[in-house]
């Protein structure tokens, strides 16, 4: 077996693991019910497409999606929307692969490593364990990872045409789809020249003409205070609290969303902008949860560190090679994820930037691996790095597997939130309207109902104590 | 590259991998999962809070009022035969209680002391003992835990 053989592998076990747990969790009563009924009650794809024009948020894709899906179900909403997102975290995976160069034994050693941090970093979760009823941060994250393949690629025409329709489809369906622009110029700009000069300048030309369009055009807005609630120091803030605190002058909180954004994916803390280990470790009450989150993220962060300041001197003298530019390029979308993260702090829209830090984490972790293969024998320091490695691998381990729990637990909720669903329908003013609207609900809901799921009650402790790993 | 910082960097992840796979291959070959709750009884899912369980079990034709098995190690480690009600007032959740009396299930002068003090047995049991309050039997005095057998 080749060790690309070897690489696609392991990459396809995790994949397939991945979407095993998507496909054994019901499509959520909570977010996707009423945009299904509301795709019901849409006459086209186009009209979904027009129709959410004139909304707060320039989303317009998102919708033709959820209603292209709709149709395409022919009443088999289960099968079309899982598929759909089954073929998203394929997709996730195999770009993720193919934007690495898995050659050596080292490699090998490297993608082991980077697929737990994929799987286990907490910004990957919500791309799989939750759907609305399209999960669309798994989709930017995919566009992101294409977009990087692309500019890797050798290029040619396709190559340029292929960044320009991802950028225009990415950055139609969420607003963090714009980190599209942000991977091909951070590549181009790191060496990597699949997408051509002309390709990125055609790029930068359409990332105008959004903008031109959602504020002068469409009058479409930027999030405001007053929107939702946001984490805050140790605590949550309502948006009324947010608005009289922060109304006159919202720069200092936009400024601590961007680095409590940052700083959630390379250290796993704060969380949603609050930091809880810290408030935990006031109390005196650290679960060993937040432990393994904590060492886990900082090694790892350590390692990324340590490539960029040791390959620093390198890239002036020498220029980058494939692995450098592809840190430089995770970083840049890190950075950029942050700043698109100013409204306010959410796990869910740091994913592209989980994603990315993956890629870096495979590339720092090769170069380690490597550079202590040419140390001479230094029993001390080989301890300390000993020590510090397998606590990392160990913990992105631990927290792969306690995504797959929490996948598990999300099933035994969903299926029971649907047990209520003629009441929650009616606290939502949503209850369907026609016989067919009745029929949509009826046919999810008994999809769900005869669904098996884990007990998550009648698991070991062991088990269990995976409900730690938050 | 040195074969110990290979075990420490990699091998965490691939027992992982190997993990997933054991697990992949044993749900395609339909082996049950332990928890999956295979063969849970309607008192079963009413102690779990699993409504969905319940509801699909009552829909089934399970007898609301009839008492049923409780697995060992769900309440302590020995196995108890309840009621569906008297297991629900262990699950923290009222929500549970209501499904059982919408499919049939009935709170009686009789059965009202077992689940008064089987509730009371649960800590942060508020929810429970609220319910049973406004499903109160009428005219029934007051209770004394101490001479009521619980299962």
């Amino acid at each position: 077996m080749t060790r690309r053989a070897i690489a696609w592998t392991m990459t396809a076990i995790m994949a397939i693991a991945v979407c095993y747990s998507v496909t054994r969790i019901p499509v959520q009563m909570t977010d996707s019910l009423v945009p299904i009924l509301q795709a019901q009650q849409t006459s086209s794809i186009a009209s979904a497409f027009s129709g959410s024009l004139g909304a707060g948020y320039l989303r317009p894709m998102r919708i033709a999606q959820i209603q292209a899906l709709f149709e395409l179900s022919n009443g088999h909403y289960f099968l079309a929307y899982k598929a759909f997102h089954v073929a998203l975290a394929v997709a996730c995976f195999a770009l993720f692969l193919m934007a690495l160069d898995v050659r050596s034994p080292p490699d090998l050693v490297a993608l082991a490593f980077a697929l737990t941090v994929l799987t286990g970093l907490h910004t990957f979760r919500g791309m799989v364990w939750e759907a609305y009823p399209i999960n669309h941060f798994l989709e930017i994250a995919v566009f992101c990872l294409l977009a990087l393949v692309l500019a890797k690629s050798r290029g040619g025409w396709w190559a340029d045409w292929g960044a320009a329709i991802t950028f225009v489809v990415a950055s139609l369906t969420l607003e963090s789809g714009l980190l599209v622009w942000v991977v091909v110029v951070a590549a181009w700009m790191a060496g990597f020249r699949g997408v051509s000069k002309r390709g990125v300048i055609g790029l930068t030309v359409l990332l105008a003409a959004y903008f031109l369009v959602r504020f002068p055009y469409l009058g479409t807005g930027a999030p405001g205070l007053a929107e939702r609630s946001s984490g805050f120091g140790f605590g949550r803030l309502e948006p009324g609290e947010l608005v009289r605190r922060f109304g006159a002058w919202p720069y200092g909180f936009y400024a601590y969303n961007v680095a409590s954004s940052l700083i959630s994916v390379l250290l796993s803390e704060p969380r949603g902008g609050t930091w809880t280990a810290l408030a935990d470790l006031t109390a005196g009450r650290v679960s060993p949860g937040t432990v393994v989150n904590l060492v886990s993220s900082f090694v790892t962060t350590a390692v990324i560190a340590w490539f960029m300041v040791t390959r620093a001197r390198t890239w002036r003298a020498a220029g980058l090679d494939a692995g450098d530019r592809i840190c430089v390029v995770s970083m840049a979308v890190l950075a950029a994820n942050a700043v698109m993260s100013y409204g306010y702090t959410k796990d869910e829209i740091m994913s592209p930037g989980g994603v990315f830090y993956a890629l870096a984490a495979f590339v720092a972790m090769r170069e380690l691996v490597a550079w202590i293969g040419r140390q001479p024998r230094a029993r001390w320091r080989n301890a300390v790095c000993g020590v510090a490695l397998a606590a990392a691998a160990t913990g992105w381990s631990i927290r792969t597997v306690g995504l797959h729990y929490q996948m598990q637990m999300m099933a035994f909720s969903v299926r029971n939130e649907w047990a209520y669903v003629g009441d929650w329908l009616a606290r939502q003013h949503a209850a369907p309207t026609t016989d067919e609207g009745t029929r949509i609900v009826d046919a999810l809901r008994n999809d769900a109902l005869s669904r098996t799921v884990v007990n998550p009650y009648l698991q070991s402790q062991a088990a269990r104590a995976l409900r730690l790993f938050p | 590259m040195k074969r110990w910082t290979a075990l420490c960097v990699g091998l965490p992840g691939s027992l992982v991998m190997a993990g997933a796979a054991v697990w992949l291959v044993a749900s395609w070959l339909g082996m049950p999962l332990a928890a999956a709750g295979n063969g849970l009884t309607l008192s079963e899912a009413a102690m779990l809070a699993d409504h969905a369980d319940a509801m699909r079990l009552t829909a089934q034709g399970a007898d609301p009022n009839a008492p049923a098995r409780v697995r060992a190690g769900t309440i302590d480690f020995t196995e108890h035969v309840m009621s569906p009600l008297e297991a629900a007032t262990r699950s923290r959740q009222s929500g549970i209680m209501q499904v059982l009396i919408d499919s049939g299930a009935a709170i009686t002068r009789v059965n009202y002391p077992v689940l008064w003090c089987s509730a009371n047995r649960v800590s942060n049991n508020g929810a429970v003992l609220g319910f049973l309050d406004a499903h109160r039997p009428a005219g029934l005095p007051a209770i004394e835990c101490a001479h009521v057998p619980i299962p």
